[in-house]
């Protein structure tokens, strides 16, 4: 196998390469499925039928909580790659810890969100609206979920090969 | 026993029966064969586990072709029951699940593995490759869409076929109006499969992007590899939409979901909507490809460069960006107001105009060729003229309020088929003729190609041309029957005895395959066709690695140049 020692870590082989590559193209097609999802968000956002409204059902402070556990991950996660690349594995290592309670912070969040409602009687067979909401944050929840479990899989991998 | 209940047969016939004993017949003799002939371990090691992109190139054209023969006779079954007025051969229902399994088996699960085969078979090849750049992914794909279908075919004996049709509309495919479990297998299945063809669509994006010979740069790439770089990039864009589609259909029907019901604020025009975001482009999907290998064909055949390189380029990226901003004009009538309407009718013309150009590019580079009538170059002489039948009859079907007339009648049914059959048909059987030498080491007999080619022109044209005329009479489509006094009789007949001509025709194909297997002869070249890609640069058979030395490119017909220029690219340079 060939180093190039002269770009990224991650980008130093030829087969690290295509499948960052191919990850990008991953991500559009990403893209593509929660534009759809978001679209029918906003179609069905006024189909509330006998149901709850949004403004019934939405709560600023669990909204806060959420974006600051995913936003601060994005950050935190972003740390964790560049001291990778500066070859500090401990702090690699740490920050990575740090994404995951994060991520794991926001999933806790969601999933008493989610229970909330459900006790409010907004459950997803209630409206299109409610259905669609709920598809929307779950799915969303889901990528969260698998990268959960992707990410530690995937550091204990590379530990392996090390 | 109500969960299986559920999976009874709602309407049981006597050829349900019979096929369901002739498919455990099937399998054990298959079973018995493999045994018989110890071929286990061969089938094992050599097929089933593969990740050679020739190997599943070829496994996607096996499985693509039985279902030809799936969707085919569904066809027969349809022609024969409209054959004559009042006929009794199948019930409504039977005809709903025939007509709904045909278009999806001959969309999903022929077309686009068919296509899909050719493209992994050759497009490694033409830019230089060793394999894709994601082989494991690949074969990945190839089961995803082989259990797909299967899962999908075998609705036809348990439990029942989707009888919703392959547009499978809201509410129509709701609980409420579809209680057998047929709607559910077309959500699943398709689910599957089309996961599979989004991790191809990944694969070959980066292969394409990623893995070309030196020097090939991107306007160096020959015709059929830029149709398809194009069309990855309509799959990675357009089957997301698919994916929720289906996942969203999946919930209304078994988790009680809201999204295309018809109250508490469900929307059944968000299902059309989504389907055709993801339907139009799929079309485009099936037909780029189809024009990348007619590109290759016809500069082959012609003996000359291909015209207008660079405007071919231009129109399919044109082309793929207008497939994202048509899907409207797929139901105009649904109501959505004059000005939708409108536009949609505008971008749907513009199409037109790109199309228009390649055809064009098509004649100047046959114009003063010196062309050889071999059956693949016979497949894309007829497409021409055909396809633009097809073309014209869709700007008729663009005009919106003209549309009100042809909605829904045999006239739509006859302009898809003129555009699909020469259009993605005509090219995978035309590019399975054409590339069968580099992947099997012999060619297929031109004598019984030619026979095959006049029985399935002819025979299309006699199958689905009478179909205008009665669509403008006003034959509804998915009609199991119609009286007497329609006068639509005659006409209909007229289209069983093309059916059977085009039975007739791919039958013939078939006979070919075994004649050719056992008769003709191995010693060809590397080059039978005389041809201008890379793909003819190598060994046939081709090994493993495709290519011992990886060749190094200066033009568009790079092959083509170096055999004018007495280059050898299999010697060391």
């Amino acid at each position: 196998m060939k180093i190039d020692n002269s770009l990224p870590l991650e980008y130093s082989t030829e087969e690290n390469r295509l499948k960052i590559f191919g990850f990008w193209i991953f991500l559009g097609a990403e893209i593509a499925l929660f534009a759809t999802l978001f679209a029918t968000y906003f179609v069905l956002v006024d189909g509330t039928g006998n149901g709850p409204t949004g403004e019934h059902l939405f709560k600023l402070p669990t909204l806060m909580f959420q974006t600051i556990f995913l936003l601060t991950s994005s950050f935190t996660i972003g740390l964790g790659i560049n001291a990778m690349r500066l070859g500090r594995q401990k702090a690699t290592i740490g920050f990575f810890i740090i994404t995951l309670i994060l991520g794991l912070g926001f999933l806790g969040v969601e999933i008493y969100e989610f229970v909330e409602y459900v006790h409010e009687g907004a459950t997803i067979q209630t409206s299109a609206f409610l259905s669609s909401l709920f598809t929307l944050l779950g799915t969303h929840g889901a990528h969260v979920t698998l990268g959960l479990f992707w990410e530690p899989s995937s550091s204990c991998r590379s530990k392996s090969a090390v | 026993m109500d969960y299986f209940d559920r999976f009874a047969v709602p309407h049981p016939s006597p050829a349900i029966y019979a096929s369901m004993v002739a498919i455990g017949l099937t399998m054990i003799a298959v079973v018995a064969g493999i045994t018989y002939f110890k071929k286990w371990g061969y089938l094992w090691r050599e097929w089933l586990t593969t990740v050679d992109h020739k190997r599943i190139g070829i496994m996607y054209i096996l499985a693509a072709l039985l279902m030809l023969f799936r969707g085919g006779v569904d066809a027969l079954m349809m022609r024969a029951q409209t054959a004559i007025p009042d006929n009794g051969l199948l019930d409504g229902q039977h005809y709903n699940e025939v007509f709904t399994t045909h278009g999806v088996v001959m969309i999903l699960f022929m077309a686009m593995p068919f296509i899909i085969g050719l493209m992994n078979i050759v497009t490694p090849l033409q830019i230089g490759a060793r394999d894709v750049a994601f082989p494991r992914l690949n074969a990945v794909s190839f089961w995803l869409f082989f259990m797909g279908a299967m899962l999908f075919n075998i609705s036809f004996v348990v439990g029942g076929s989707p009888d919703a049709g392959w547009t499978s509309y809201f509410p129509l495919a709701s609980n409420d109006f579809s209680e057998s479990v047929g709607s559910n297998y077309y959500a699943i299945a398709i689910q599957i499969a089309g996961i599979g063809t989004l991790l191809t669509g990944i694969n070959f994006i980066v292969t394409i992007l990623k893995m070309r010979a030196p020097g090939m740069n991107l306007m160096k790439m020959p015709m059929f590899t830029w149709s398809i770089l194009i069309t990855n990039f309509i799959i990675v864009f357009a089957f997301p939409v698919l994916t929720v589609a289906l996942a969203l259909m999946t919930m209304d029907r078994l988790f009680g979901t809201q999204f295309f019901t018809m109250a508490n604020g469900g929307s059944d025009m968000l299902w059309a909507n989504l389907f055709w975001v993801w339907g139009h482009p799929e079309v485009y999907i099936v037909i780029l490809p189809a024009f990348g290998i007619y590109s290759e064909i016809i500069s082959t055949f012609a003996r000359r460069n291909l015209y207008g390189y660079n405007s071919m380029v231009i129109s399919m990226v044109a082309i793929s960006t207008l497939s994202f901003i048509v899907w409207a004009h797929h139901f105009y009538t649904m109501g959505h107001g004059a000005m939708v309407n409108g536009i949609f009718s505008i971008t749907t013309m513009a199409i037109a105009v790109p199309t228009g150009v390649k055809i064009f590019n098509w004649l100047f580079t046959l114009w003063k060729g010196k062309i050889v009538f071999t059956v693949p170059m016979l497949y894309s002489l007829a497409f021409i003229p055909i396809f633009t039948l097809g073309g014209v009859t869709g700007v008729m079907l663009a005009m919106a309020s003209a549309d009100y007339q042809y909605h829904n009648t045999m006239f739509l049914v006859a302009h898809f088929h003129y555009v699909l059959i020469p259009g993605t048909v005509f090219a995978v059987l035309a590019g399975f003729t054409y590339w069968w030498p580099k992947m099997f080491g012999f060619m297929l007999s031109e004598k019984i190609g030619k026979w095959s080619f006049w029985f399935i022109t002819i025979g299309f044209n006699v199958t689905f041309f009478p179909m205008f005329i009665t669509g403008l009479d006003g034959q509804a489509r998915r009609m199991y029957t119609y009286s007497e006094s329609t006068g639509y009789g005659p006409l209909n007949m007229l289209s069983f005895v093309g059916a059977i001509g085009l039975a007739i025709g791919f039958a013939l194909i078939v006979y070919n395959i075994y004649w050719s297997t056992r008769y003709a002869s191995r010693n060809i070249s590397n080059d039978p066709w005389d041809a201008r890609s890379l793909e003819w640069a190598t060994h046939t058979p081709i090994p493993e690695y495709n290519f011992a030395i990886v060749p190094t490119v200066d033009s568009t017909e790079a092959f083509w140049d170096a055999k004018k220029k007495a280059l050898n690219y299999l010697a060391v340079k």
